[in-house]
């Protein structure tokens, strides 16, 4: 292994990937520091990009868009009492009183040097277990990876939205999409309205900028954004003392375990991790009564969790090819265009590519740790950056994004199209997560489904008779169920 | 009626259409001796649709009071309208008189629409951007973005 992590980083130190997962993590850190711009829409917008490098150093730039943005959220969450991310919601809740206190600069780095510990102990648990995950997938047959991809619509359709039945009509809506154009099996055009255009399918790129990104700047749309505060305040004391280290070094060690589990648990990520830790310091630590007063531990303990969560939510992704909420299920889209099918045999057919991304992690937390103390400098200028003018340009990346798939302005519709889907489904409450994800598995499942029945003679009992795809199935099953009973229980709790 | 309950009727009514029409099609397909024919696929799909379509349709007729949120206003639609038939225009036109003439237009109108009001700021950062945008794709990534041909 650690021959392969050296070779990795010898791979993460040529000039072009260094530079490039400099300019992703940069990326991801504005972006993350942008109120209403997410992790989710800085991958997309830097995809067109992506589609033109090594599958390694596509990767590696996009996983620093992921862990910069992560801490990016922090910076407005502290300057502007706005998360940049819904990662950062937390932060807000001490950040924001210290920089009322003039203590800006020092939240920032205590923000900072808790994304770098979070992100150091979310590494390691990626390197470690990814692997050993990876060889138990290598026994599944095509039973278990349609089963798998069932698991993976109902986890993150359970999820990613307060109405479960809205989150399972998206999948579905999702699998429903990658059925247009040529089937995979016998190669009959299927819904295609007799369009030539229609015949290779609705291209992934096109969907996943429309849903997430266009949709974003249409929902801005009816209200349009007002400008941000402007920081007046000096900021000052952004490295922090050995002293002040020893003070959240509880909360950083907590935050990133948090982190690391809810981050591996399909379905959730930063969001609910950064919570959980903040809770869980505000009850264990001694000084839980200052917290949301200005706690430097407040702001330690959700930082060190979202980070924690992002190496967390790439085992199952990199492992499964399961995505565990919406940022990853971008990055499993990003893989999927780029050419590198994530799972177990991406660990025994590419090992080069999966271990570099494994050096490029360790390295982005270093290149994030001095991005994150020069973002006091230059924070409060990129926070000055008016939506107003952002928007339209982002409008501009999308549709010129969807054009470079294949130099098609039908693929540019296409996004519009799904960018006007995803305004209504965020509208009416339905999470868009689940149907990037249902198109990104739509293949896979259908593939899947059709060798399964053919090794067994077309007996549907075969998904039931194999243990993998059994599990799975009953995983699905009570990852439906849970929400719905709890849901109940809160209802007949409610006073009528 | 504008409440978020009838919305989900609506879309609840609106997939379980799209669920038989994709049904309906699908059974038109050629069948496949052993596996999945290529109709089989999006039958299971569009029956999981139709599903769960009727359950969101009747849980909303179901439940009893409308209530207001969610709704949409008259002036966000049009805007939104208007925004979205902005884009299309643009991309439409864009094939016959090329990024570099349509994408500073596109820019201003959106700066302008999301309101930002220093005009020559805007015109400046219309113009420059759709100039570093056009360099960054057509020479850096090779992308050979649309260009006005005059014959």
């Amino acid at each position: 292994m650690l021959e392969m992590l050296t070779r990795g980083f010898v791979d993460c130190f040529q000039p072009a990937v260094f530079v490039l997962m400099l300019f992703g993590t940069f990326t991801g850190v504005i972006i993350g520091a942008l109120p209403g711009m997410t992790g989710s829409m800085g991958i997309i917008l830097l995809l067109p990009l992506a589609y033109h490098l090594e599958p390694h150093t596509a990767l590696i730039m996009l996983s620093g868009v992921f862990c910069g943005s992560m801490m990016g959220g922090s910076v407005a969450a502290i300057l502007l009492n706005t998360p940049g991310t819904p990662s950062a919601g937390a932060t807000m809740l001490d950040g924001y009183p210290l920089c009322q206190q003039g203590k800006a600069g020092k939240a920032i780095g205590i923000a900072t040097v808790a994304s770098f510990f979070g992100g150091m102990v979310s590494t390691t648990c990626l390197i470690l277990i990814a692997p050993q995950l990876a060889k138990i997938a290598l026994q599944f047959r095509a039973a278990d990876y349609f089963s798998l991809s069932i698991f993976g619509l109902a986890v993150i359709a359970s999820a990613s939205g307060k109405n479960i039945l809205k989150g399972l009509i998206a999948g579905c809506f999702g699998l429903l999409v990658s059925t247009v154009g040529i089937d995979v099996i016998l190669g009959t055009p299927r819904y295609t309205f007799g369009n030539y255009y229609m015949m290779g399918g609705l291209g992934l790129l096109p969907v996943l900028i429309g849903a997430f990104a266009m949709a974003q700047v249409f929902s801005e749309v009816g209200n349009p954004p007002r400008e941000a505060d402007i920081i007046e305040q000096k900021i000052t004391g952004v490295l922090p003392t050995w002293f002040e280290i020893k003070g959240i070094a509880l909360s950083m060690v907590v935050g990133s375990l948090i982190g690391v589990f809810i981050g591996i648990v399909p379905g959730t990520g930063g969001g609910v991790a950064c919570f959980m830790a903040y809770n869980v310091m505000q009850k264990f630590s001694k000084n839980g009564d200052k917290f949301g007063s200005g706690a430097l531990e407040g702001v330690a303990a959700p930082e060190s969790a979202n980070n924690g969560s992002t190496g967390g939510d790439m085992i199952p992704m990199l492992t499964l090819g399961v995505p565990g909420d919406s940022i990853t299920a971008v990055m499993l889209g990003a893989l999927t265009l780029i050419g590198i099918r994530p799972g177990p045999l991406l660990f025994t057919e590419t090992p080069r590519i999966v271990y570099a991304i494994f050096a490029g992690w360790i390295l982005i937390q270093f290149v994030m740790l001095g991005l994150g103390f020069l973002s006091a400098k230059f924070a409060p200028y990129v926070l000055r950056i008016s939506p107003r003018v952002l928007l339209p340009l982002v409008s501009v990346f999308c549709i010129v994004g969807a054009y470079t798939l294949s130099n098609s302005l039908f693929d540019v519709l296409v996004a519009v199209v799904f960018g006007v889907i995803g305004f209504f489904m965020r509208k009416y409450g339905y999470p868009v997560a689940p149907l990037v994800l249902g198109v990104i598995l739509g293949p896979m499942a259908e593939s899947n489904l059709n060798r399964a029945m053919l090794n067994s003679n077309n007996d549907v009992m075969v998904l039931l008779q194999r243990p993998f795809s059994a599990a799975f199935l009953i995983l699905s099953v009570i990852s439906i169920a849970v929400p719905v009973i709890n849901a109940y229980r809160a209802k007949r709790k409610l006073p009528a | 009626m504008k409440n978020t309950r009838l919305a989900d009727l609506v879309m609840g009514l609106l997939f379980v259409f799209l669920a038989i029409y994709w049904f309906v099609e699908a059974e038109g397909m050629v069948k496949a001796d052993a596996g999945l024919g290529p109709g089989d696929y999006p039958k299971v799909v569009a029956a999981g649709l139709f599903l769960l379509g009727l359950l969101l349709a009747v849980s909303s007729l179901l439940a009893g009071l409308p209530r207001k949120e969610g709704a949409m206003d008259r002036k966000a639609a049009l805007r939104l309208i208007l925004f979205v038939a902005a884009t299309i225009v643009y991309v439409q036109l864009m094939k016959p008189l090329g990024f570099l003439l349509t994408t500073p237009f596109y820019l201003f109108f959106g700066m302008w629409f999301f309101g930002y009001r220093k005009y020559a700021i805007a015109a400046v950062c219309s113009v420059g951007m759709t100039a570093a945008i056009h360099v960054v794709f057509r020479m850096i990534f090779q992308v050979m973005l649309p260009e006005l041909r005059l014959f």
